[in-house]
């Protein structure tokens, strides 16, 4: 009888310590928003890919240019800088918006930086190893007609246990020939933590 | 007169190659700066599509006061292990390891003999010059 008390014991103790050290982890959804620590998350990212979505799309260049042109305006993606007080990576909301240029076909995009390396490349490699009738040629690229630039900032003012942070995402389009800025479009996110 | 008219011939043909170079309004000096960014635009365009990281360190009470305590914590940890590997300094043990303690530190406690067993290692101490370092 002692030996089955004993038994019982032991594997209520292992079970109740095994289950209070598990990892639970749950999917979510993307677009839910939990704060844990106050910094930059994913909910700031969303709300600023949206803002500058809807204002980009909207904006009087896409028309002037079109009009000016008579076709669709190339915008290429220019660098970042994150001048805040925390690591935030521009490219989750910076997709975003290039993504609407395609989805909405109203702007086109073309690749930059890296990735335009890697294509350029991946022609040279062609020039020697592709048959002649799929070789793709040299000084046929699209070339754009404005670049994506943007700046983060933030404001922190703390006092104890309490914490304002201030983020301004600003995202701007440039006409590359002639210096104009065509469009600002900002994401201005404030927010009270308090400890 | 031959000579006349080639001479406007040439002259003519020179305005007509600059006027068909330059766009209208386009500030003749152009060349000037297209071959400077030439040179450098591979270097500036490969940060295109990135985020410069230029972040600064905010003043933050709580932030500051856990970055204190995580400092302290390291200090505390690093007193140890300095204490531990030369524990010749903080006990009666000097005479002893005067020098050092080779071939094994005592930075993690107890040392791992079997990987002084090797031939490179009966060759060493085996060698007088060894014992004339060791006891120098």
């Amino acid at each position: 009888m002692k030996k089955l008390i004993y038994a019982a014991s032991i594997l209520v103790s292992a079970t109740l310590i095994l289950s209070s050290c598990s990892r639970k982890v749950t999917r979510i959804d993307s677009s839910e928003q939990i704060d844990l620590s106050g910094r930059w998350n994913n909910t700031d990212s969303r709300l600023t890919a949206e803002t500058m979505v809807k204002d980009i799309l909207s904006a009087p260049w896409l028309s002037a240019h079109t009009q000016a042109k008579g076709k669709k305006p190339v915008v290429i993606v220019g660098m970042v800088q994150n001048k805040s007080h925390e690591h935030i990576e521009a490219e989750t909301f910076v997709k975003d918006v290039e993504r609407s240029f395609i989805t909405s076909s109203k702007v086109g995009l073309v690749q930059g930086g890296k990735k335009r390396e890697e294509l350029r490349a991946e022609k040279a490699d062609q020039q020697t190893n592709a048959s002649s009738s799929t070789m793709k040629k040299f000084g046929l690229e699209n070339g754009a007609d404005f670049i994506l630039q943007g700046s983060i900032n933030s404001i922190v003012d703390s006092y104890k246990r309490k914490k304002v942070t201030y983020y301004q995402v600003d995202l701007e389009l440039t006409n590359i020939e002639t210096n104009e800025v065509v469009w600002i479009g900002d994401k201005k996110i404030a927010k009270y933590i308090k400890n | 007169m031959k000579t006349i008219l080639l001479f406007f011939a040439i002259v003519f043909s020179g305005l007509l190659a600059i006027g068909q170079e330059l766009a209208k309004d386009q500030n003749p000096n152009y060349a000037t700066s297209r071959d400077k960014y030439m040179k450098l635009s591979d270097s500036v365009n490969a940060t295109q599509s990135t985020t410069a990281q230029q972040t600064y360190k905010a003043i933050d009470y709580l932030a500051d006061k856990e970055e204190a305590r995580d400092a302290r914590k390291q200090f505390r940890r690093d007193l140890r292990m300095e204490r531990a590997r030369h524990s010749y300094l903080y006990n009666d043990m000097s005479y002893r390891y005067p020098r050092n303690n080779w071939p094994y530190s005592s930075y993690y406690g107890r040392p791992n003999y079997q990987r002084f067993n090797n031939p490179v290692m009966w060759g060493t101490v085996g060698s007088p010059f060894f014992w004339n370092w060791m006891y120098r």
